[in-house]
């Protein structure tokens, strides 16, 4: 049976950590982008299972959070989404469309103004998964 | 490349609250920079700060969103994020255990046809058209 992190992580070799390689910018710089690219992910999964809520599931959501600390306000959400099966079916949905799409347009914008040379580091990597 | 850069002024407005300030400094860098490829870099970074622009303003709307990236960007990536952070990292924190592997199919096939298609350009012995536009409503 396929394992779904090891398939998401595929996704993440085979186009992310190219593109990064092919930028040629330095690890701790490729760290930084990793970081904003995540919370750009995070930020529109948690959207995708927002729009799903009703108005009276989202008060109470709202409200449970307003009482916890941050630690908790986390480990509260990702528990809700886990027990959640909508929750989890927008999130594999988001995966699957969503954040392919994200990916496709970070790198036909690279692509479009890349030179040679960073085409030539893109493929060599590609090549290399 | 990393330079420490001030806040820039929509920053100290708090019209990004989201935004982590190493990235504005990162991406201030390379739109500078002189260096040959620097344009595709700085495009991607563009690109990628437009995303967080347009989560930014959905915030407004989505306020359970709003409120755990907040509390994500100040807690989670500094605890989290290491070099090896990754997709999988964010999905198992999310609780995520549902994912097809038809999106990582779609993806390299994509990527392998653009391969070949460069494999073919210097069998031929023409260099790579790097003005060469990619569709953006091309299918993954």
């Amino acid at each position: 049976m396929t394992d779904p992190i090891k398939e998401l992580s595929n996704l993440e070799h085979v186009v992310l950590g190219p593109l990064l390689i092919a930028t040629g910018m330095s690890d701790d710089e490729q760290v930084i982008v990793k970081k904003q690219l995540l919370l750009v992910i995070v930020a529109q999964s948690i959207q995708k299972v927002e729009q799903a809520l009703s108005e009276e599931e989202k008060e109470s959501l709202l409200n449970e959070l307003s009482q916890l600390d941050p630690q908790s306000q986390l480990d509260h959400l990702a528990s809700f989404i886990s027990q959640n099966e909508i929750s989890q079916q927008l999130l594999s949905e988001y995966y699957q469309k969503d954040l392919p799409q994200l990916l496709k347009r970070l790198l036909l914008k690279f692509m479009n103004s890349a030179t040679d040379e960073q085409k030539q580091r893109f493929l060599k990597a590609s090549e290399a998964v | 490349m990393i330079e420490q850069n001030e806040p820039s002024p929509k920053e100290e407005n708090g019209e990004h609250p989201l935004k982590l300030d190493e990235f504005q400094g990162l991406l201030d860098v390379w739109k500078k920079s002189k260096e040959a490829g620097a344009r595709a870099v700085s495009d991607f970074l563009d690109e990628l700060d437009d995303a967080l622009k347009e989560v930014h303003e959905q915030g407004r709307q989505y306020l359970i969103m709003g409120t755990i990236i907040s509390t994500a960007s100040n807690l989670m990536f500094p605890n989290l994020m290491t070099s090896d952070s990754s997709f999988a990292t964010v999905a198992m924190w999310l609780g995520l255990n549902v994912v097809g592997s038809a999106v990582a199919l779609k993806i390299k096939n994509k990527i392998t046809q653009e391969i070949a298609r460069y494999k073919e350009e210097v069998a031929s012995g023409r260099s790579f058209d790097s003005t060469h536009q990619y569709q953006s409503e091309d299918e993954v």
